[in-house]
């Protein structure tokens, strides 16, 4: 039995022939590059909620709160009298903290008032829920 | 002495290497890439201001879960929340919004409300929590 070959392009070595599709690997992996954002290794996964909000997110204080409403800073799990405490540290050392909450869309909405309720206790005047575009 | 020119031309680097390297990061990229756009929605301190809000002066939306609201104890459905409100503030314009979750909202659903509540609503908009009415 013979192998079966492919017809060669006239005067095209082999690896010639797979310049083309190299080209195209090379093209795609600078779109993913630099389309694609890095995905942060966090602690849970989040699937934050959707919103129309044009806002773009800097995160620079990111408190993650997972379905069960458990908190995380800093890839720690913390309750709020901690963070609260944490806050307030921060706070000293930079009177312009920017504080995001990032929420899992189905965790309790109570547990995210709650959480404002603890944010409002420290000297912070606002926060930033961080959501998914909708769009 | 002199080298063999006519063998060395022939010779040329293999691409496979390079190819199955590209390969590698490609795959490496498409999987550790997100292409989520994430947003920011401002939520003030004066929204969760509970001194303030007097009952006599308030209109309460209950969320209560499963797309379900109520508005001062009636049920108030989805579509109409953003002209339910809308007809409410202009015969009171001086009455503040209190939003209140219940054990079943989530915070989609709040996230839901506050995104149709803002522009109407604006200051007059208060997040209280379940034990405070």
């Amino acid at each position: 039995m013979t192998p079966l070959k492919l017809k060669e392009e006239e005067g095209k070595s082999p690896s010639e022939q797979v310049l083309p599709l190299v080209n195209i690997v090379f093209l795609l992996l600078i779109f993913f590059m630099i389309t694609g954002v890095l995905r942060e290794n966090q602690d849970f996964d989040i699937k934050p909620p959707s919103s129309s909000f044009e806002n773009k997110a800097e995160i620079s204080y990111l408190v993650l709160m997972n379905r069960e409403g458990q908190l995380s800073l800093d890839h720690e799990f913390i309750d709020r009298g901690i963070l609260r405490a944490k806050i307030d540290e921060a706070l000293k050392s930079d009177t312009n903290l920017s504080v995001q909450v990032k929420a899992d869309k189905d965790a309790p909405a109570t547990e995210l008032v709650a959480l404002m309720d603890t944010l409002k206790k420290t000297e912070l005047q606002s926060f930033n829920l961080v959501t998914a575009n909708a769009n | 002495m002199l080298l063999d020119q006519s063998q060395e031309k022939k010779r040329h680097i293999s691409l496979t290497p390079l190819i199955d390297v590209v390969f590698i990061l490609l795959i490496f990229f498409m999987l550790a890439s997100t292409f989520v756009k994430l947003q920011q929605f401002p939520l003030n301190f004066s929204e969760t201001d509970n001194e303030h809000a007097n009952v006599s002066t308030s209109d309460l939306i209950i969320i209560e879960g499963n797309d379900q609201y109520s508005f001062n104890g009636e049920a108030l459905p989805y579509e109409n929340i953003q002209e339910t409100i809308a007809n409410n503030l202009l015969k009171k314009p001086d009455h503040n919004i209190l939003v209140q979750s219940s054990e079943n909202a989530t915070v989609q659903d709040l996230v839901s409300l506050l995104e149709r509540l803002k522009p109407i609503a604006g200051t007059n908009l208060s997040i209280i929590k379940g034990d405070e009415q």
